[in-house]
């Protein structure tokens, strides 16, 4: 769910915001909700994994490839996918990051909330 | 526990997105790079067309501008004004070569470090030493005074501005996003750095200071049998029956001539003696159409995007095609449908080194003609990305600029053609109009700089040549050393540009030029060079003495001529040279290759690279034992070879670094089997792999050197001193055939493409074609209503009107 509302935004705002907009809504993200830090970490990385992913493969195969194929081989990727791949890992480390930091913030500002949480754990 | 996790985890996600966010060393920005919405996936565009049909300017002064463009990408542009031309034309060529153009200026007026950082501040220095910023800036007052080309560099400035305005930091084009910055607003002067550029590729080459080296260590005699004026056999551009009705202006010559040795003279960045180019044009009665036909050339450095930007013209007044500079405005080589032109490089020395005497080290003053003269004193300052800035202090004498060098060494001023004001973009306005030979006439008189042979034709018949630009009036070896700075002798006067060398209809039924002696020794002023070319020439004028009646298609063919004259007039002399006897199984192999060989660089052929590869050995053989110090230069390759054909007991063969005396046989045996070694031990046996495509071919570099963004190892044929003079990183960067007649008719074809865009499919879509030698048909319109199925996408300018 936190994964999908990630992705919404960030596909509608990255237009009109740098990059690091992205970061910044998984950021808030994090504070979405109560769960481990895995799963903050997790949902950042496949909400902008996937968008990144979806959007460079459209333009990749939008533009038969021609410039992936080029900038591949500056980068020394053996394949041009690997940079579609590579897109979406990038920006889905810094948004998995940025959304476990969240989490990592409300659980340091609501410690209350964070100890139901590490009990919940325990249990 | 909890805080140290919060902490390291919202430092770690704040480290990753800045480091991500910055350039680090030639990485650029990986988070900005990679970011699919605004990094280097929004130039993957297949044609990268304007999305809008229409796009409205308040800069324009009338309803609209419309903008063809066919198949190939070559945009054609109908303005109802000059001014709205002009402008089209800066707002259409920023939209393929935006970052090409200001690339290019930042790089002339030394301004690289800004993009680059540290590692080209020396690059820069050396820039602005050399005066092209001070050069460009004299000649935009000059462009400026003229109320014509005031008019039509504004315009055009104001074409690449409003589409930098349009730019938002997703759409910058791939490089900037690479290197990570951002477009500037363009001036008029960048337009002269541009054309200033083109000089220095085209007339910076100068050796002076080398050529006194020489004269110092072997003595003036053997230096000036060495580095000959005039060879006994020149095939001029200017044929040798011309007559010379004029009255020289007066040239005095100094009593005795200055020689210094010219140890620390300021090192510049070497340039390429060989950039050349051809051209030549037949008459109607020697043209198979029955209307005269000329052919272009152009041999520059082979970088991609291309140099040339092809596009048409068209407004009340003008319609003209052609290829011109991103970043200038008007065509530098084309036609009209009343005319057609080309330009080959001049190779006449308009480059000068002086000598100066300074009464002390705070460089005041200098000493001219028997008094002080003060010099100008400015200040350079160098802006370094991510550094502090670089100032260094440039003075200037009234020769020129005074380059930067280190305290206690000798200090010169450089001289040079293009320092001096000129409205080259006059010339090239009033070519795009020319309607006839007077208008061609006419026009050239404002040309200066780079100095170039000026063909013609036109439909009315007409073929002419003008060796055209600004000439230094020289007595007779003036400029050939180091010259003496305080004696006015040595400072320059200028051939009036009337008595420049020309020909208008000569007998022989054509005119040509490729980059030779301009005229024979009967031109009443010594024109000075050092890398006149001997081949390219007679073989173009061998072929079109022998062709009685010359088609397009000889036309073609000529551009694509592959053969080797230097080879034939060098091969058959070191061939009986070759003891066979001392030679091994394979060695004779080589040999008989060689024998076989018919004198064609075609790029399958392995004699070419047996020829290319000994020849090289054999004349570093003969010199490098004399000649090795950068300080010093060495005799031309045709030099070398009258000297092996005619001279074989000259002294230069023996290698003075061992006992024993060489002959020439000896260092031909040496060679020949030093030869087979290489090649050898480069491509193995004697076989497919030695072809001359490999051997050589050719590579379209990127201009900021990024080898993916490149085209490399292309197979090509032709080579140096070849009349398809391409080479490894030079080459035919522009071909031309027009035919003048009642419907003019154009073929083309460059090197690249016509988008700047590695992600673009028109980045190099012309490559395979210029491989294969052939051209392209040029489509010539004359409305834009015209219908021609070759047209593909059409954009409307709107004005506020």
């Amino acid at each position: 769910m936190r994964a999908l509302f990630i992705l919404i935004i960030c596909a509608i705002g990255q237009p009109f915001f740098p990059w690091p907009f992205m970061a910044a809504v998984a950021f808030l993200a994090g504070f979405w909700g109560e769960n481990s830090a895995k799963q903050a970490f997790s949902d950042g990385f496949l909400a902008i994994f996937l968008l990144w992913l979806t959007y460079s493969s459209y333009l990749h195969f939008s533009s038969s490839g021609l410039l992936t194929a080029r900038v591949s081989v500056l980068f020394h990727l053996p394949h041009p996918l690997f940079l579609v791949f590579s897109t979406g890992f990038l920006g889905g480390l810094v948004a998995g990051f940025a959304t476990l930091s969240g989490q990592q913030t409300k659980s340091l500002l609501w410690p209350s909330q964070k100890k139901t949480e590490e009990e919940e754990e325990k249990s | 526990m909890k805080k140290l996790k919060w902490i390291v985890s919202l430092v770690f996600t704040i480290a990753l997105v800045i480091a991500l966010n910055h350039k680090i060393g030639n990485v650029p920005p990986l988070g900005k790079f990679l970011d699919p919405f605004h990094g280097f996936w929004q130039n993957a565009e297949w044609d990268n067309f304007p999305e809008k049909k229409d796009l409205s300017f308040p800069e324009l002064e009338n309803r609209k501008v419309t903008v063809l463009w066919d198949k190939r990408r070559v945009p054609h542009i109908f303005a109802e004004n000059e001014h709205d031309l002009y402008f089209a034309q800066g707002y259409i060529t920023a939209l393929d070569r935006l970052w090409q153009m200001e690339f290019q200026t930042h790089a002339t007026a030394g301004r690289l470090s800004e993009i680059v950082g540290a590692r080209a501040v020396e690059f820069d220095r050396n820039q602005r030493s050399l005066g092209k910023m001070y050069a460009a800036e004299n000649s935009m007052k000059e462009t400026m005074a003229h109320e014509k080309t005031r008019l039509v560099v504004n315009a055009y400035s104001e074409g690449i501005n409003a589409y930098i305005k349009s730019l938002e930091p997703k759409n910058y084009p791939l490089e900037y996003k690479l290197l990570d910055y951002a477009p500037e607003a363009w001036t008029p002067v960048k337009t002269s750095l541009l054309l200033k550029s083109m000089a220095w590729t085209l007339s910076g080459y100068n050796k002076d200071r080398e050529m006194s080296n020489i004269a110092a260590k072997f003595g003036k005699e053997a230096t000036e049998d060495l580095f000959r004026d005039f060879p006994s056999k020149v095939d001029p551009v200017i044929p040798a029956e011309t007559v010379w009705d004029f009255s020289p202006i007066p040239i005095s010559k100094p009593e005795k001539e200055f020689q210094p040795q010219a140890k620390d003279l300021f090192l510049y960045e070497p340039l390429d003696p060989t950039h050349g180019s051809n051209n030549w044009a037949v008459s109607s009665e020697k043209s198979a159409t029955g209307s005269p036909i000329l052919a272009n050339d152009p041999h520059l450095n082979l970088n991609l995007p291309s140099i040339w930007y092809e596009i048409q013209l068209v407004a009340p007044g003008v319609n003209c095609y052609g290829v011109s500079i991103p970043g200038a405005p008007t065509i530098i080589i084309g036609f009209n449908d009343k005319i057609a032109w080309g330009v080959t490089n001049s190779a006449v020395d308009v480059a000068d080194w002086y000598l100066l005497k300074f009464k002390d080290q705070s460089l005041n003053e200098y000493w001219h003609d028997n008094e002080w003269k003060k010099t100008k004193k400015t200040t350079e300052t160098i802006k370094v990305r991510g550094e502090k800035e670089f100032t260094f202090p440039l003075n200037y004498s009234h020769h020129g600029p005074i380059p930067f060098l280190k305290p206690n060494q000798p200090v010169y001023a450089f001289r040079w053609s293009a320092h001096d004001p000129s409205n080259e973009l006059l010339a090239f306005y009033s070519l795009n109009r020319a309607q006839n030979y007077d208008d061609y006439k006419k026009a050239l008189q404002t040309y200066a700089s780079p100095a170039q042979n000026f063909i013609f034709a036109s439909q009315e018949g007409d073929i002419a040549l003008w060796h055209n630009g600004k000439f230094p009036a020289r007595w007779p070896g003036q400029g050939k050393y180091v010259s003496d700075g305080s004696s006015s002798l040595y400072d320059w006067k200028w051939i009036p540009q009337e008595q420049n060398p020309h020909t208008k209809n000569p007998e022989r039924g054509f005119v040509s030029s490729a980059n030779q002696h301009p005229t024979n020794e009967s031109y009443p002023y010594p024109m000075l060079g050092g890398h006149f070319e001997h081949y390219r020439n007679v073989r173009i004028n061998e072929r079109l003495s022998e062709i009685e009646k010359v088609s397009v298609q000889d036309m073609k063919d000529l551009q694509n001529d592959n053969k080797n004259l230097l080879a034939l007039s060098l091969l058959p002399t070191i061939l009986k040279l070759l003891p066979l006897d001392d030679l091994s199984k394979q060695e004779k192999e080589m040999y008989e290759t060689l024998v076989s060989w018919d004198y064609y660089n075609d790029s399958d052929q392995i004699g070419p690279s047996c020829f290319d590869d000994w020849w090289s050995k054999l004349y570093d053989a003969i010199w490098l034992d004399e000649i090795s110090d950068e300080n010093l230069t060495k005799p031309s390759s045709y030099r070398t070879i009258t000297m092996i054909c005619s001279e074989p007991e000259a002294k230069w063969f023996d290698n003075t670094n061992t006992l024993p005396k060489e002959t020439l046989a000896d260092l031909v045996l040496s060679t020949f089997k030093q030869t087979y070694q290489s090649l050898y031990n480069q491509y193995g046996s004697l076989g497919e792999k030695w072809a001359w495509g490999r051997y050589e071919g050719t590579d379209l570099v990127h201009l900021a050197r990024i080898p993916a963004f490149s085209r490399l190892n292309l197979l090509t044929s032709g080579g140096k001193h070849i009349v398809n003079a391409t080479r490894r990183r030079a080459g035919v960067s522009w071909k031309m055939v027009v035919s003048c007649g009642e419907e003019v008719k154009a073929w083309g074809i460059y090197p690249g493409g016509q988008s700047g865009n590695p992600g673009s499919y028109h980045y190099d879509d012309f490559v395979s074609t210029w491989q294969k030698g052939e051209l392209a048909e040029l489509i010539y319109l004359k409305t834009p209503e015209e219908k021609n199925e070759k047209i593909s996408y059409s954009l409307v300018l709107k004005g506020k009107k």
